[in-house]
C-alpha cells in the first residue's frame, strides 16, 4: 500500500509523520499533571482507557507553540503518546514529497520538500528515546 | 506443499516450558530423596511428550535431545539404572539446553545444536557422567554419530505417555484484556455513581446497586481466572537452591509449604527473581558450612523453608533459614563505614530498622562477593519489586538462630487500595500497603534534631519531609495550623511525608504508563478516578 505522510507545524517549523503512526487528530483533551517530568510533557490524558502522555512538540524543540493547536494521537501499539502541535497542514502521498537531505538529529529521518514547504520527517523510535533520555535526566 | 506451523509455535513453546519445569521439579525431588517412582515416570513422560511435540513441528535438534533424555529415563524406569546425581545433572543440563533452543525459536534464529549431550545421555553409567559408553537396553545411535531417533518409533500418540488435556489454554494477553475491561467497567461505575448523586432517582440507585453487585462478581471471577498456584514457580526455586548448595558446598534441605496457594499471574511472574535472590542469600550467606554447624550443635544439614499462606486478600510468603542470622550492630557499622548513613542516624535505628539497611543500594555485609550471591545490589531490587507489586518486605533475624524474610503481597494486582493525596495542583495515589498511618501534626510537634525535622511516634523519632518538595512543587501553607502527614517506610526507615491534603482511600485499577512515561522515576502507573480524573500512582521507594 502507498505510504502517506501527515504534515504539521509546531513552533514555526514543519514536520511530517508516517500516517500509519497517527491514529487520530483531535482537539485538546483534559490533561492531568505529572510530577518530575520535563516541561514539554504537559500531562496525561485518557485516550479510550489508555493513559497517554501529551508532549508539547514546540516546547520539545525549544520553541513556543500556539494555544489553539491540535493533538496528534500516536498509535497506542507504538507509544502512549500524543503530540500537541500548532496545525495539521495536509496528508500527502509519498510521491508528493521529495527527500532532500538526511535527518540531522537522531529523531529525524529526513528533510522533505513538499507543496507546503520544507518538513522534517520524524523517526518515532528516536523521538521516544529522546523523551525517555530527558525523563531519565530529570532530578 | 508444506504446512505453515508458525501459528502453533507459541503453543508449542508454552507447553514445552511446562514440561521443562516439570523436569526440574522432578529432578530436584529425586535428588533430595523426596521423590520416587511417580517422579521417574513424570520425567519419562515429560521427555516423551516434548519429543512428540517437537517431531510434529519438525524441530529436529529438540527431537534428538528429548529422545536421548527419554531413553535415559527408560533405563531408570526399567531398573537398569538407579537415579543418581549424575543423571540429575545430565537431565538439568538437557533442560537448560532445551530452554536455550526455545529461546532460539522465539528469536526466530536457527536452533543451536545439542552437541555431544545426546551421546553423554545415552552412554551414561554411574560414576562416569561424561565418559561415552555403549548403552544397555534402549536402542541407541552409533557412538560418534548424532543421535537420530528412528522416526517411526517416535510417532507415538501423546496418550501413550499419559497426557490428557483437561483444560482450555487461553492466551495470557486475553486474560490481561479481560482484567483491563473489568477495570474500565469499575471506573465507569464510579462515573455513574457520581452522576446518580446529581439526579437523585431511587430507581436509578437500585439499578446501580445491582450493577455494582454484578461488577463485583465479575471482578472476582476475572481475578480468580488469573490466579495460578504458587507451585508454578517452585521448580525454578528448587533448582536454584540445589545449584547454589552445590556451588557453595553447603548442605541444605529446602522445604516448600503452601504450593497450592493461588496468586495473580502478574504477581507470580515477578516474584520468581526476588525469591530466588532471597533463597540464594539464605543458602550462600545464611547457612553455615557443615563443620561449623556441627561445632555449634546444629544439624549438619541446614534447612531453608519457604511457606506460602493466605491472609484474607493477601498472600504471605515466609523464607526462613536456621543459619547464622544477621547482627543489627554489624549492619549499622557496615552502613556507616560505607557512608550510607551517618553514625548519629545509626544510633537511632531499632534492630528491625537496622536489618532493613540491607535493602539500601550498595549495602552488603558479605565479607566477600561469591559466585552465587552477595554483590550488594540484589536486596534493593528485591525490595523495589515487592513494593511495585503493592507488597511489603520485613526482615527478622536472631544471631546464631537464623533469619526470616516476610513478603506480604496482594493476591491480585488488578485493583489496589490507595490513599489519595494532594500536593498543590497535583493529585497522586499511594498504595495503602506503603502507608503505615496518617496523622495531622501541629507545627509544634515537629522538632529539629541533628539538623533534621522529626516528630515522635511513641518513642521513635520519625524524620519529616515535604512531598511537595520531593515532587518539585511549591510548599503548602496550612492555614488551619495542622500538617497532614502519612508515615511510610523507605529503605528500611520510617518517614513522615507532609502533603497539602489527605483525600482518603480509593479502590483503584492501576494502568501502565507505557512508552515513554514508563521511565518516570517514582511513578508506578496511573489510575482513572470515577470523575474521569487521572492520578499517578507513586512508587515512594524509587521517588526518594
Amino acid at each position: 500500500m502507498e505510504r502517506r505522510y501527515l504534515l504539521f507545524t509546531a513552533g514555526g517549523e514543519g514536520f511530517a509523520l508516517g500516517l500509519g503512526e497517527v491514529v487520530e487528530v483531535r482537539e485538546r483533551a483534559d490533561l492531568f499533571p505529572l510530577p518530575r517530568v520535563p516541561e514539554a510533557i504537559l500531562g496525561l490524558m485518557n485516550y479510550h482507557g489508555n493513559l497517554t502522555a501529551i508532549l508539547d512538540f514546540a516546547a520539545f524543540i525549544g520553541s513556543l507553540g500556539r494555544n489553539d493547536g491540535k493533538l496528534l494521537v500516536l498509535d497506542p501499539k507504538l507509544a502512549a503518546l500524543a503530540l500537541w502541535v500548532d496545525e495539521v497542514k495536509a496528508i500527502v502521498p509519498e510521491e508528493a514529497v521529495e527527500v532532500v537531505a538526511e535527518g540531522e538529529r537522531h529523531w529525524e529521518t529526513a528533510t522533505l520538500n513538499t507543496d507546503f514547504g520544507t518538513m522534517t520527517l520524524l523517526r518515532l523510535e528516536g523521538l521516544l528515546e529522546e523523551v525517555e533520555s530527558q525523563l531519565a535526566a530529570e532530578p | 506443499m508444506t504446512m505453515d506451523m508458525s501459528q502453533y509455535r507459541a503453543l508449542f513453546l508454552a507447553e514445552s516450558r511446562e514440561y521443562l519445569e516439570e523436569m526440574g521439579r522432578c529432578v530436584v525431588a529425586l535428588d533430595s530423596g523426596a521423590g520416587g517412582k511417580p517422579e521417574v515416570d513424570a520425567l519419562f513422560r515429560a521427555a516423551h511428550s516434548l519429543k512428540g511435540m517437537a517431531l510434529s513441528m519438525e524441530f529436529e535438534p529438540i527431537v534428538a535431545l528429548a529422545h536421548s533424555m527419554e531413553d535415559l529415563m527408560v533405563r531408570v524406569r526399567d531398573g537398569a539404572l538407579s537415579f543418581d546425581r549424575g543423571i540429575g545433572d545430565l537431565l538439568l543440563e538437557g533442560a537448560d539446553l532445551l530452554e536455550g533452543m526455545m529461546q532460539d525459536l522465539e528469536a526466530e534464529r536457527p536452533l543451536r545444536g545439542p552437541e555431544d549431550l545426546p551421546l553423554r545421555l545415552s552412554s551414561y553409567s554411574p560414576g562416569q557422567a561424561t565418559a561415552p559408553k555403549a548403552p544397555e537396553p534402549a536402542p541407541e545411535p552409533e557412538v560418534g554419530a548424532p543421535a537420530e531417533p528412528a522416526r517411526e518409533a517416535l510417532r507415538e500418540t501423546p496418550a501413550e505417555a499419559g497426557f490428557e488435556p483437561a483444560t482450555v489454554r487461553v492466551r495470557t494477553e486475553l486474560l490481561d484484556h479481560l482484567a483491563n475491561l473489568t477495570g474500565e467497567l469499575l471506573t465507569n461505575k464510579q462515573r455513574l455513581l457520581s452522576l446518580a448523586r446529581e439526579v437523585s432517582s431511587s430507581r436509578l440507585d437500585e439499578a446501580l446497586t445491582e450493577t455494582n453487585r454484578l461488577l463485583r462478581s465479575l471482578q472476582d471471577e476475572v481475578a480468580r481466572v488469573r490466579l495460578m498456584p504458587f507451585d508454578a514457580i517452585c521448580p525454578r526455586l528448587e533448582r536454584s537452591v540445589r545449584d547454589v548448595s552445590r556451588k557453595s558446598g553447603k548442605q541444605a534441605d529446602f522445604v516448600i509449604e503452601g504450593r497450592e496457594i493461588g496468586l495473580d499471574r502478574g504477581v507470580l511472574e515477578q516474584l520468581g527473581e526476588p525469591l530466588n535472590h532471597i533463597l540464594k542469600n539464605a543458602v550462600d550467606h545464611g547457612l553455615e558450612p557443615a563443620e561449623e554447624r556441627q561445632s555449634l550443635g546444629k544439624p549438619e544439614r541446614g534447612t531453608v523453608t519457604l511457606s506460602v499462606t493466605r491472609d484474607r486478600d493477601q498472600v504471605v510468603i515466609l523464607v526462613t533459614d536456621d543459619g547464622r542470622g544477621m547482627d543489627p550492630a554489624k549492619m549499622i557499622a557496615s552502613a556507616v563505614k560505607k557512608g550510607l548513613i551517618d553514625p548519629d542516624e545509626g544510633a537511632m535505628l531499632s534492630p528491625r530498622q537496622a536489618l532493613m539497611l540491607s535493602v539500601i543500594p550498595g549495602f552488603s555485609t558479605a565479607g566477600k562477593v561469591t559466585e552465587v550471591s552477595g554483590r550488594g545490589v540484589g536486596m534493593d531490587a528485591v525490595n523495589s519489586t515487592i513494593r511495585r507489586l503493592g507488597g511489603i518486605l520485613a526482615i527478622d533475624s536472631q544471631v546464631g538462630s537464623g533469619s526470616r524474610f516476610t513478603l506480604r503481597l496482594p493476591m491480585t494486582i488488578a485493583t489496589v487500595h490507595a490513599l489519595l493525596v494532594r500536593c498543590g495542583k497535583f493529585k497522586g495515589a499511594v498504595p495503602v500497603s506503603a502507608v503505615q498511618r496518617s496523622v495531622e501534626l501541629r507545627r509544634e510537634q515537629i522538632r529539629s534534631e541533628s539538623g533534621r525535622q522529626v516528630f515522635y511516634l511513641g518513642d521513635e523519632p520519625v524524620p519529616v519531609l515535604s512531598l511537595n518538595r520531593i515532587l518539585g512543587l511549591p510548599l503548602g501553607r496550612f492555614p488551619r495550623g495542622f500538617l497532614p502527614v502519612f508515615v511510610t517506610e523507605v529503605k528500611g526507615r520510617q518517614l513522615g511525608l507532609v502533603v497539602d491534603e489527605l483525600l482518603g482511600q480509593h479502590e483503584l485499577y492501576i494502568k501502565p504508563l507505557g512508552r515513554p512515561l514508563g521511565k518516570v522515576a517514582g511513578v508506578a502507573g496511573g489510575a482513572i478516578l470515577g470523575d474521569g480524573e487521572i492520578v499517578p500512582v507513586l512508587d515512594l521507594a524509587t521517588l526518594m
